[in-house]
C-alpha cells in the first residue's frame, strides 16, 4: 500500500467528514438561529439611527450601569427575603446574639436550594453559601462540621443535572447518615454551641412531580436519625425550612425545636437576608402562602395526582415527549393520537388548599356535613378528622420577633366595594417590624347549595415599619365580585345569594375564621380549637344578585367549560367533594376512566380555521407605517390594518411560527425583533455595559431572585412590583424584551413539581401578587409572558394531560388568579400549557383562549404555546392553535403553515390575527427603544456565523481538492501510461 | 494472486447499513433520504468492489456522510432534548440503533475508504 495514496484517500475522507460537519452545523445553527443568539448573547439585527441626537429611550433605566442595577437587583432580592421569611415558631431563641457560634447541620446546609430546577431555574454558582453568608454578618460557623458535609459529595441530592432539569423524581434527600460522624465532628460542637441550625431543604422541578409514595416532602429517618442526634448535644435548635413546596412541619416539637424560620428558595443573594434575619438586623414580616398540613397527602386532591391512563388507551409508539396511543371507536375506527392518553379528575372542586382545611374545620365545629368523620384522616387521633392534627400552620400564618395587635374599626359598603379599616400596632417593646391586615369573608352557604369556603381571602395591606408602640390605621377594600361564587349548574354565571356575609381579620385564614366562629357565638366549648375574637369580624346582609356581566370588558360571563366536566361525557361519573357531607363525597380515585366515542373525538384535536367571511387578504401593501409608529395606539387603531397589509405571508408566518427565543423581525414594518427568555425567577442572561450593543456583553450573569412561593408570602403589592421593576431593568441590561414569567397557576398539591414557580394555592393571594410583579416588568418594559395558562396542576404526563374539572373549580381557583393577571397586571402576553383543559389542548381551546381569555376579559395581548417541535400530528399543532386563540409558537423545526396558509384563506387570516396581537404586544415594549421613523434596522452576521461559514468554505475546497488529486493519482497516471502505450 | 483483509473493510461498512436500517425501520423513518443515501452508498461500495475500483470506495463514503449528516439534522432535538433532559432522560432503542449504524457505517466506511488497495 503506497504511503502517499494513503494519505491522500485519508485526507480526502476526512476532509468531506468535516466538510459534511461544517454543513449540518451551518444549517442546523441557521435553522435554529435565534436559540443560538440567546445562547451566545448575539442579536440577529442592528438598528441604525439617521439622527443620533433623537431621543428614542421610551423605556429607560434608572441606572447609569448594568453595576448599579446588579447592586439594586441584590437588595430586591433580600428585601423580598426578608418580607417573605416566616417566623414560625420562636421561643425567644430567635434572633441570636451578634457573634453567635453556630453549628449549621444537613448535607443541605452546604447545598442550598436556592430555587428549583427546569426552566424556572437560576444560575447559583455564584451565590454565597450559607456559611458565607453567616460569616459575613459576624456569626462563627463551626467549620470542621461544613468540612465534614462539603466533603460527603456522594450523598448531593440527584435530583438536578448540570442544566438545572430535574431528571428524574428520584427525590432522595441525599442526607448523611449519622454512623458517619467522625468522633472528630462531634467534639467539634462544644465550640459552636449557641444553636444548632438544621436545614430542611426540598427542590423541586420542572416535567416531574416530587415523590409522593416516598413522603419526600415529610422528615426522612436519615433526618429524624439527626435531628435526635442535635436534641441530644445541643440547647438552642433552629430550623430553617428552604423548601419552596409546602412540607409537613409536624416534627418540630418532636425535637425540641425552638424557633422554625421558613425561607422558602432565596435565589442568589436571598441567603444573605436570612443571614441577617438570625442576627436580628432585620425582622420577618411574611405569612404563608400555603397551608402546611401535618401530612402532605391529606389535601382531597391528592386522591387524584399523578399517573391515569385511559382504560380503553393502548400506548404505541413512545419517543421523547410524544406518546402516541390508540383509541378505537365503538364502530371500530381505530384513532392514534399524540399524548392523548393520560387524564386526570379534580374531584376535589373548589376544596383546595385552606378551602378545604378551613371549611371541614367550621363544619365540624357546627356539628355539619359529617365534617368529623373518617375520611381524609391522615393524623387525627380516633379516626374522626381533628383540624388541630391536620394542620401545622394555617395559610395566612407568620409570626415576627415583636408582637402586633390589631383591630377592626370599621366595614362600609358602597356598592360592590367593601372597606375594612384596621389599626395595628406594634406591642413589643424591642424590635420593628411590619405586619399584614389579611381580611376574609365568608358567604352564607346552605346545605344542598352551592359549594362556598368557609372563609376567602378577599384583600390585604400591609404596614410600613412600626418602631415599639407605633400604630397604624389602614384601609382595606375588597370587590365583593371576587367572592361571589361560580353557579355552574343553575345561572351559569356568578352569584352572590342573599344572606349573611362575614368580613373578618386575622393571623391567618383559620385566625379569622376563628374571629367569625366567636362572632356567631361559637367558643371552645363548641370544639373550637381557641376562641376567636368576635372584636375582629363584621357581618352585613347582602340581596341575591347574579354577576354575569364582566367589570373589565362589559361582555356576558356563562358558562364555557362544561365539557372540562368528565360528568358532560360520562353521567354521574365524578362525585365532587361536598361539604354537604364530607365522608359520602371524599374524593374516590379515578383510575379506570373509558374515553366515550366523543372524548376521543375531542382528543382528536383536529380543526379548521373559523369561517372568516374574508374573501381576500392583502400583503405587501406600501403604507409607510412602521411598528414603532403605533407603539402608543389602541389594539382597534384602523392603523393596525395598514401595517398589516404591508406584510408578506411569509413574514407573519414566520412571527407566527418562530417564537422560540424571540419574536422575529419584520424587514416590511421596520421591527428589528425581539429576545425573549426564560424565566420566572430571573432572565440569566448576560449584563450589557452599552444596553443597545450586544458586543458589550460582560459576562455577569443577572441575578436569580427568590422562588414566587417567597415573593407571595411577602403579602406586599409593593415588594412584588418592586421585583417586577427589577426584572424590567435586567431586561434592559440584557437586550431581553420578552420574559417567560411570572408563573400563576394555583398550588393544587404541594408535590406538584412547578409550584416553586408558582404564587399560592390562593387565586386572590397569587392573582394580585402577580398582577404587580408584572405591572413592575412591564413599567421597564418586559412583556409578560404569564405561564402556564391554564390547569397545569401537575408535572405527571403534562404533555396532553386530560384535566377534567368542575366550572365552579376551574374558574375560581384555577382561572381567577390569570384573570387579576389580565384585568389588574395588564400582562401583554400569556404563555400556554401543555396539557388539556377537559379532552381539548389549551391552546385548542376556542372557549380557554378566545372566549374566556379575550371576549370575557378583554384580553388584547397575545398568547404563546409552551415548548414544542412542530409537526402537524402534534396535539399543539398550528391549525388546533390558531383555532383556539394562540398566537406564536415557542417551537423550533419546519411548521407546514405556509403551506397551508396558502391553500386556506381563513387559516390565513387566523394568521394574520395572531399577527395583529402579537405586534400590538411587542410595541407596548422596549424593542421600540432605538426606533423612530429615521431609523432602521439591518440583519448582521454574528462572529459564530462568520466562523460556521469560514469553516463550511474551508473544509469543502480541501475536500474537492484533495479528491481531485487522489483521483488523479489513482487514475491520471495510469491514463497517462495507457496513453503513451498506445501513441 | 493474494486477497489482503483490508479488501474487505469497505464491505464491512454494509454491515452498518444494515444496522442502521434497522434502527429508521423501528423509528418510522425507513422512507426518507438518508435510506436513499446509505443504499446508493452501499451499492457503489459493492460495484468498486467487484470491478476494483478504489476510488469508488470513496465515492460510496461521501455518500455514507451524506446520509450520516441527514441522520444528525433530522435527530438533533431529540439529541438535545435528552442532553438537557428537558423531556426524556434517556435514549429510545430505536434511535440507539440507528446512531450505532449510522456510526458503525461512517467509520468502517473511513477506514475501508483510505486503508484498502484492490485484491491483486
Amino acid at each position: 500500500m503506497a504511503k502517499g495514496k494513503v494519505l491522500l484517500r485519508g485526507g480526502a475522507a476526512v476532509c468531506a467528514l468535516l466538510m459534511g460537519a461544517s454543513l449540518t452545523a451551518t444549517y442546523l445553527a441557521s435553522a435554529n438561529a435565534s436559540q443560538v443568539h440567546n445562547y451566545l448573547g448575539t442579536s440577529p439585527t442592528r438598528i441604525v439611527s439617521a439622527d443620533s441626537n433623537e431621543n428614542t429611550t421610551y423605556y429607560a433605566s434608572q441606572f447609569g450601569s448594568w453595576e448599579e442595577q446588579l447592586e439594586n437587583a441584590k437588595e430586591v432580592n433580600k428585601q423580598v427575603q426578608e418580607e417573605g421569611s416566616v417566623l414560625l415558631e420562636n421561643n425567644g431563641a430567635l434572633p441570636l446574639s451578634s457573634g453567635s457560634k453556630v453549628s449549621l447541620f444537613s448535607r443541605s446546609s452546604v447545598d442550598i436550594v436556592y430555587g428549583g430546577t427546569g426552566s424556572g431555574s437560576g444560575d447559583n454558582s455564584s451565590a454565597p453559601t450559607l456559611k458565607e453568608a453567616m460569616e459575613d454578618e459576624g456569626f462563627k460557623v463551626n467549620g470542621t462540621l461544613w468540612d465534614f458535609y462539603k466533603s460527603k459529595d456522594s450523598y448531593t441530592r440527584t435530583t438536578s443535572n448540570e442544566q438545572g432539569y430535574q431528571v428524574s423524581n428520584d427525590t432522595s434527600i441525599a442526607e448523611v447518615p449519622l454512623n458517619e460522624y467522625t468522633q472528630a465532628v462531634k467534639d467539634s460542637y462544644s465550640g459552636y454551641s449557641d444553636a444548632a441550625i438544621f436545614v430542611f431543604s426540598r427542590v423541586g422541578g420542572e416535567g416531574y412531580d416530587a415523590n409522593s409514595e416516598k413522603k419526600y416532602l415529610e422528615l426522612q429517618p436519615e433526618e429524624a436519625e439527626v435531628l435526635a442526634h442535635i436534641a441530644e448535644n445541643f440547647e438552642t435548635i433552629i430550623v430553617l425550612v428552604n423548601s419552596s413546596n409546602a412540607v409537613s412541619l409536624s416534627w418540630l416539637d418532636d425535637y425540641g425545636v425552638d424557633a422554625c424560620l421558613w425561607i422558602g428558595g432565596p435565589g442568589m443573594e436571598g441567603i444573605r437576608a436570612v443571614a441577617e434575619i438570625l442576627d436580628g438586623k432585620r425582622t420577618p414580616s411574611g405569612k404563608l402562602s400555603d397551608t402546611y398540613a401535618s401530612s402532605t397527602l391529606s389535601s382531597p386532591a391528592m386522591m387524584n395526582f399523578g399517573e391515569y391512563i385511559y382504560a380503553n388507551a393502548t400506548l404505541t409508539t413512545e419517543n421523547m415527549d410524544d406518546k402516541v396511543y390508540t383509541f378505537t371507536k365503538s364502530n371500530g375506527e381505530t384513532l392514534e393520537l399524540p399524548n392523548a392518553g393520560a387524564y386526570v379528575v379534580e374531584a376535589e372542586g373548589i376544596y383546595v388548599g385552606y378551602k378545604y382545611y378551613e371549611t371541614r374545620y367550621e363544619d365540624a365545629v357546627l356539628g355539619q356535613g359529617n365534617a368529623s368523620g373518617s375520611a381524609g384522616v391522615y393524623h387525627s387521633a380516633g379516626g374522626k378528622w381533628n383540624y388541630s392534627d391536620e394542620v401545622d400552620y394555617a395559610f395566612g400564618y407568620g409570626l415576627s420577633y415583636t408582637t402586633f395587635s390589631q383591630t377592626l374599626d370599621s366595614l362600609a359598603v358602597d356598592g360592590d366595594i367593601v372597606t375594612l379599616t384596621a389599626t395595628v400596632t406594634n406591642t413589643g417593646t424591642a424590635y420593628s417590624g411590619k405586619e399584614v391586615v389579611e381580611v376574609y369573608a365568608q358567604s352564607p352557604y346552605s346545605a344542598g347549595g352551592m359549594e362556598k369556603a368557609s372563609v376567602a381571602l378577599c384583600g390585604y395591606a400591609k404596614t410600613d415599619t412600626l418602631a415599639p408602640g407605633e400604630s397604624q390605621t389602614l384601609e382595606v377594600t375588597a370587590d365583593l365580585a371576587d367572592i361571589a361564587t361560580y353557579d355552574y349548574s343553575n345561572n351559569k354565571t356568578y352569584v352572590q345569594d342573599a344572606g349573611t356575609y362575614y368580613f373578618a381579620i386575622g393571623n391567618g385564614a383559620h385566625d379569622a375564621l376563628n374571629n367569625i366562629l366567636a362572632k356567631k357565638g361559637y367558643t371552645t366549648a363548641d370544639g373550637m380549637d381557641y376562641d376567636g375574637n368576635a372584636a375582629n369580624a363584621a357581618s352585613i346582609e347582602l340581596e341575591g344578585k347574579l354577576y354575569n356581566v364582566d367589570k373589565e370588558s362589559g361582555n356576558e360571563v356563562t358558562n364555557l367549560f362544561d365539557a372540562a366536566d368528565l360528568n358532560y361525557y360520562i353521567e354521574d361519573a365524578v362525585t365532587y367533594l361536598s361539604r354537604s357531607d364530607w365522608q359520602k363525597t371524599w374524593p374516590v380515585t379515578y383510575d379506570n376512566i373509558e374515553a366515550t366515542d366523543e372524548m376521543i373525538e375531542a382528543l382528536h384535536n383536529n380543526y379548521t380555521a373559523h369561517d372568516s367571511g374574508v374573501k381576500s387578504i392583502t400583503y405587501g401593501a406600501d403604507n409607510g407605517i412602521t411598528l414603532v409608529s403605533l407603539k402608543d395606539a389602541d389594539y382597534d387603531d384602523e392603523r393596525w390594518e395598514k401595517l398589516l397589509d404591508q406584510m408578506t405571508l411569509e413574514e407573519q408566518v414566520t412571527l407566527v411560527t418562530n417564537g422560540a427565543s424571540q419574536t422575529a423581525a419584520t424587514q416590511s414594518i421596520n421591527f428589528a425583533g425581539t429576545v425573549d427568555n426564560d424565566g420566572p425567577s430571573g432572565l440569566g442572561r448576560s449584563y450589557l455595559e452599552n444596553p443597545g450593543d450586544d458586543s458589550t456583553a460582560t459576562g455577569t450573569k443577572c441575578l436569580t431572585y427568590n422562588t414566587a412561593v417567597v415573593i407571595a408570602s411577602t403579602w406586599s403589592q409593593d415588594v412584588a412590583y418592586a421585583r417586577g421593576v427589577s426584572m424590567g431593568e435586567d431586561g434592559l441590561w440584557t437586550n431581553t424584551q420578552g420574559w417567560w414569567g411570572p408563573g400563576a397557576n394555583t398550588h393544587r398539591t404541594p408535590y406538584s413539581g412547578r409550584n416553586f414557580e408558582y404564587y399560592s394555592e390562593d387565586a386572590f393571594l397569587g392573582g394580585t401578587i402577580g398582577a404587580n410583579d408584572i405591572a413592575g416588568a412591564q413599567s421597564m418594559g418586559l412583556r409578560a409572558f404569564v405561564k402556564h395558562y391554564a390547569l397545569n396542576d401537575q408535572e405527571t404526563n403534562r404533555h396532553g394531560l386530560s384535566t377534567f374539572g368542575n366550572e365552579q373549580a376551574i374558574r375560581e381557583v384555577y382561572l381567577k388568579q390569570f384573570q387579576h393577571i389580565v384585568q389588574e397586571g395588564k400582562t401583554l402576553s400569556l404563555m400556554e400549557a401543555f396539557n388539556r383543559i377537559g379532552c381539548t389542548w389549551t391552546g385548542g381551546s376556542y372557549a380557554l383562549c378566545t372566549q374566556l381569555l379575550r371576549d370575557e376579559w378583554g384580553f388584547k395581548g397575545s398568547v404563546l404555546t409552551d415548548f414544542n417541535f412542530h409537526s402537524e400530528s402534534s396535539w399543539m399543532n398550528t391549525r388546533s392553535g390558531l383555532y383556539g386563540g394562540t398566537d406564536q409558537w415557542l417551537a423550533l423545526g419546519d411548521s407546514e403553515l405556509l403551506a397551508n396558509a396558502r391553500q386556506d384563506i381563513n387559516l390565513a387570516y387566523e394568521v394574520r390575527t395572531a399577527s395583529h396581537r402579537i405586534l400590538y404586544a411587542v410595541s407596548k415594549t422596549a424593542a421600540m427603544n432605538g426606533m423612530s421613523e429615521s431609523s432602521y434596522f439591518e440583519y448582521v452576521t454574528a462572529w459564530w456565523q462568520k466562523a460556521l461559514y469560514a469553516m463550511s468554505a474551508i473544509t469543502s475546497l480541501l475536500a474537492v481538492i484533495l479528491f481531485a488529486i487522489t483521483a488523479y493519482s489513482e487514475y491520471g497516471k495510469k491514463c497517462k501510461v495507457e496513453i503513451e502505450k498506445r501513441g | 494472486m493474494k486477497t489482503k483483509v483490508t479488501t474487505f473493510i469497505p464491505l464491512l461498512s454494509i454491515l452498518g447499513v444494515a444496522v442502521a436500517l434497522i434502527g429508521y425501520l423501528m423509528l418510522g423513518t425507513l422512507a426518507t433520504l438518508p435510506t436513499l443515501l446509505l443504499a446508493i452508498g452501499a451499492a457503489i461500495i459493492i460495484v468498486s468492489y467487484v470491478k476494483e475500483v478504489v476510488l469508488g470506495y470513496l465515492v460510496g463514503f461521501f455518500f455514507y456522510i451524506g446520509a450520516g449528516c441527514m441522520f444528525l439534522s433530522a435527530q438533533i432535538f431529540t439529541i438535545s432534548n435528552v442532553l438537557t433532559a428537558i423531556d426524556a432522560s434517556s435514549f429510545e432503542a430505536s434511535f440507539i440503533v440507528s446512531a450505532t449504524g449510522t456510526v458503525m457505517t461512517l467509520v468502517l466506511g473511513l477506514v475501508g475508504s483510505v486503508f484498502t488497495e484492490t485484491k491483486n
